[in-house]
């Protein structure tokens, strides 16, 4: 390829790209890991091999031998925990998205109409404002696993605190986007509102709303889709959800079991997420009459009836009421009811409990012993310098090259898996392809995308957790668990903009000649250079969370201090180190926001 | 009746209207013409209190738009429809639905949204009516960014005629369509004047349809009158569009 084009093309993003690599090896070479250890050991090699080689060959019964003979059908425990999965992320999801359409509303600044408004009210809506993000900030800033571990010593073994561990920080996930999907929406249907008189809430919500609902629903779908990767890591702190019994599957060695419950996996995530998108579809597919009625009433009679939205409206109504009413409507279904939170705790102990934990639990040692509080400073200094720093770089270093390896591979990939510039007229512009290389190029294309879908849906946990038994106890497997699962989604959201998005500039260049690399990397990357920086942005603060838990898998970061702390009963440490996750956590998502904010404003 | 005693408005530094007195009878039909920046959509949103003056006293039907609170403001905007270029619809709703958002400002939120999500046969029946008076009553379901552009001016004529106005204000509605359908939808606007004795004032770059279709023409220059006739004539209408002339207000 010509190098001064491929310059003049890439202009300052060289800069950007330049220092994505240098910070790469950066955290590559802080982090000790060294290209080496990358490569697998022989027993990893092994264990790869012997995992890969079973994919095709799930378990439709018990593998282990010696099974009692009251044990139930192999099938039934796959779908008790495909539905103990289901009913987790359907609870929790439940509660988040009024705690999401309630805090986004005051986090937003859509409707605010503080010029007509009285000071008094200025200031309440500022202050509140200003306290819902806060809130936002802090309960989003927390892994759902961590706030599961927070809620099961305060509380105790109930499905409450996996549903709430669930519902808080999804809860404040919610509540950013949809504060953010809300501010984006253009003004002038809500101006337009209020030059008719109409008062500053109901033009918000018929001027703001309606432009910004589909995305506003499909983030929700996504949310559900997400809590149930959730619900299934909450297996490995002992909820007997689709993640419990991958661990134990692995640790007995039963790999075929492994792969039955990875495609149940599998399966549930790809029914919702194409459910979502049916749904979005539906939802959001303009209507017009195919018939041209004038009379009012043969118009009603035959006015365009979305019996989908009926259906919609009636089915996930029906899944919540069910995921959170089943004990009372079938007490008996032993298939339906998690053995593993089955503590019968009253509600006063529960109380008590939590206050215990709280008063007692959660306050620093030396504070519990000596009863004054600026006994806690040098003991957090200790516990900082000790291990904390270095436990948070290493969790920050996790995290960025993760990012930077599923971005560069994500973009890499882009032009391959594209249908616009894979199809046999790319962008509309005849190409002159034999039908058989169309059918190579498109199947091609298919497996990539399908590639972006599969990683995309497997959580990074699980694909952490798997790995480590292939590369052994580095920091690769949590690197690479983090990357492939970002690698989906860039994938996916990258693939979003070159299909469905209109390129002028492209169709131009293939018509004087270019090929579909080249229209690639000299029209679309660099016109929408700056939305893939933005996607990196937005998914390397959400890596900056999922790595604070990585750790837990037994590799040094903070998740490892937490469930170290956890498991010698120190909750006061565990918690410590939890905040210090947070205030990283927080860290990572103020710098995003800014730049995402200029990014914003440029694309 | 509108009255505007010495209005001036400015942005910052930037002048935007001088001076301005004005008196619009209940009934008249107007042409604001004039060069861009001189200041039409500035005495537009005045006229529909989206801005208050620095200067001078506005009044509509007796009330100084300057002393009203939030709530007599809204009822006051209730009254007076104000057309944008861009038409403010929302387009991912039916037509119905954008029509109904014309009496916004006359219903409490639960109000509007029942309607708005489950409408009665009455406002149905309602709507149809003045869809038919703009010559589309067949696009009552269609989702409104599926009509063309003449047709969705003709549901922002539609939510105008909905709201049962006293003025209605156009900041030039017909300056992003073909001269077919610009004069078809001034027609329109003319027709429903006379019958209900509305007040239009409308922005507009095309003279020669100013002049054939609206009464009076008021031509604006750097924010100050510099027409206000019946029938402008050249000698008048030359110096307002001369381009040696570069201090433009934004």
């Amino acid at each position: 390829m010509d190098q001064k084009l491929a310059k003049t093309a890439l202009g300052k993003r060289r800069g950007f790209l330049l220092f994505l690599g240098l910070l790469l090896f950066f955290c590559l070479w802080s982090s000790g890991l060294k290209l080496t250890s990358f490569a697998p050991t022989e027993a990893g090699l092994n264990v790869a091999k012997e995992f890969f080689t079973t994919a095709l060959t799930p378990a439709l019964d018990y593998q282990s031998e010696g099974i009692p003979d009251s044990a139930p059908p192999y099938y039934q425990k796959i779908l008790k925990a495909t539905w103990l999965t289901l009913k987790y992320a359907t609870c929790g999801i439940s509660i988040a998205i009024p705690i999401g359409i309630l805090m986004g509303f005051f986090a937003s600044r859509s409707w605010w109409q503080l010029e007509s408004s009285k000071w008094p009210l200025r200031l309440l809506i500022k202050t509140s404002h200003r306290l819902c993000k806060t809130i936002i900030t802090i309960g989003r800033s927390i892994h759902e696993l961590l706030w599961g571990l927070l809620f099961i010593s305060a509380i105790g073994t109930t499905p409450l605190s996996i549903i709430f561990a669930i519902a808080i920080p999804y809860g404040c996930t919610l509540a950013k986007v949809f504060s953010e999907l809300l501010d984006e929406q253009e003004s002038k249907c809500r101006d337009q509102l209020l030059s008719q008189g109409g008062g500053v809430f109901s033009s918000w919500m018929f001027g703001v709303i309606p432009l910004a609902f589909s995305d506003l629903i499909s983030y929700a779908l996504y949310r559900y889709e997400c809590a149930i990767r959730s619900a299934a890591i909450f297996g490995f702190v002992g909820v007997q959800t689709i993640g419990y019994h991958i661990e134990t599957a692995t640790a007995d060695g039963n790999i075929n079991e492994v792969w039955t419950l990875l495609y149940a996996l599998l399966a549930l995530i790809l029914i919702v997420e194409r459910f979502s998108n049916y749904t979005r579809k539906k939802l959001t597919a303009p209507q017009q009459s195919k018939v041209k009625y004038s009379s009012l009433d043969s118009q009603i009679k035959n006015r365009p009836k979305n019996l989908y939205l009926k259906f919609w409206s009636i089915s996930v109504l029906a899944v919540i009421l069910f995921a959170w009413c089943h004990n009372s409507i079938f007490p008996n279904a032993e298939i339906l009811h998690d053995d593993s939170l089955n503590s019968r705790l009253t509600t006063e102990q529960r109380l008590e409990n939590f206050h215990f934990f709280v008063e007692k639990k959660l306050t620093p040692k030396p504070v519990r012993e000596s009863g004054n509080w600026s006994d806690a400073l040098p003991w957090a200094k200790d516990f900082l310098f000790e291990k904390g720093i270095e436990a948070t770089l290493h969790t920050f270093y996790i995290a960025t090259s993760a990012m930077i390896l599923a971005w560069f591979f994500a973009i890499f990939i882009l032009p391959w898996s594209s249908r616009a510039l894979q199809s046999v007229a790319p962008f509309s512009v005849h190409s002159g392809i034999s039908k058989y290389t169309s059918m190579i190029r498109y199947a091609i294309a298919g497996f990539l995308r399908l590639l972006f879908i599969i990683t995309r849906a497997m959580p990074e946990y699980l694909l952490a957790f798997l790995l480590l038994r292939i590369f052994g106890p580095t920091a690769w497997p949590l690197i690479l668990g983090l990357a492939i699962h970002n690698f989906g989604i860039v994938g996916r959201l990258g693939g979003e903009i070159i299909d469905y998005r209109d390129f002028n500039h492209t169709r131009q260049q293939l018509s004087i000649g270019g090929s579909r690399l080249k229209v690639f990397l000299f029209s679309i990357l660099p016109s929408h250079f700056n939305r893939f920086v933005l996607y990196f942005f937005y998914r390397w603060e959400t890596c900056i969370r999922d790595a604070t838990i990585l750790g837990m898998l037994g590799i040094t970061s903070l998740g490892f201090l937490i469930s170290e702390a956890s498991a010698r009963d120190n909750r006061d440490e565990m918690f410590f180190f939890i905040l210090l996750g947070a205030c990283l956590v927080i860290i990572g998502d103020i710098i995003s926001d800014i730049i995402r904010a200029r990014l914003r404003s440029t694309t | 009746m509108i009255e505007l005693k010495d209005i001036s408005k400015s942005f910052n530094s930037t002048k935007a209207l001088t001076a301005i007195n004005l008196t619009i009878k209940q009934g008249e039909r107007i042409a604001l013409i004039g060069p861009s920046g001189s200041g039409k959509t500035t005495l537009l949103k005045l006229l529909n209190a989206q801005h208050i003056a620095n200067e001078g006293t506005l009044e509509i039907n007796n009330l100084d738009v300057a002393k009203l609170n939030p709530k007599a403001l809204r009822t006051l905007r209730s009254n007076i429809a104000y057309i944008p270029q861009d038409l403010g619809l929302v387009p991912s709703l039916k037509v119905y639905q954008n029509v109904l958002l014309g009496k916004i400002g006359r219903f409490h939120t639960l109000s509007m949204l029942r309607k708005f999500l489950f409408p009665s046969k009455a406002e149905l029946t309602a709507v149809h009516t003045v869809l038919e008076r703009v010559g589309i009553p067949e696009k009552l379901y269609d989702t409104t960014s599926t009509l063309s552009g003449g047709q969705q001016q003709r549901v922002a004529v539609a939510r105008a005629l909905f709201q049962q106005p006293h003025t209605i204000l156009a900041d030039e509605p017909v300056s992003a369509v073909d001269p077919a359908r610009a004069k078809s939808l001034i027609e329109l606007l003319e027709k429903i004047s006379i019958e209900n004795e509305l007040t239009v004032v409308m922005s507009i770059h095309n003279i020669n349809l100013a002049k054939q279709y609206f009464p009076r023409v008021i031509g604006l220059r750097l924010g100050k009158v510099m027409i206000d006739s019946s029938a402008p004539s050249e000698a008048e209408l030359t110096p307002l569009f001369d381009l040696s002339y570069t201090e433009e207000i934004g």
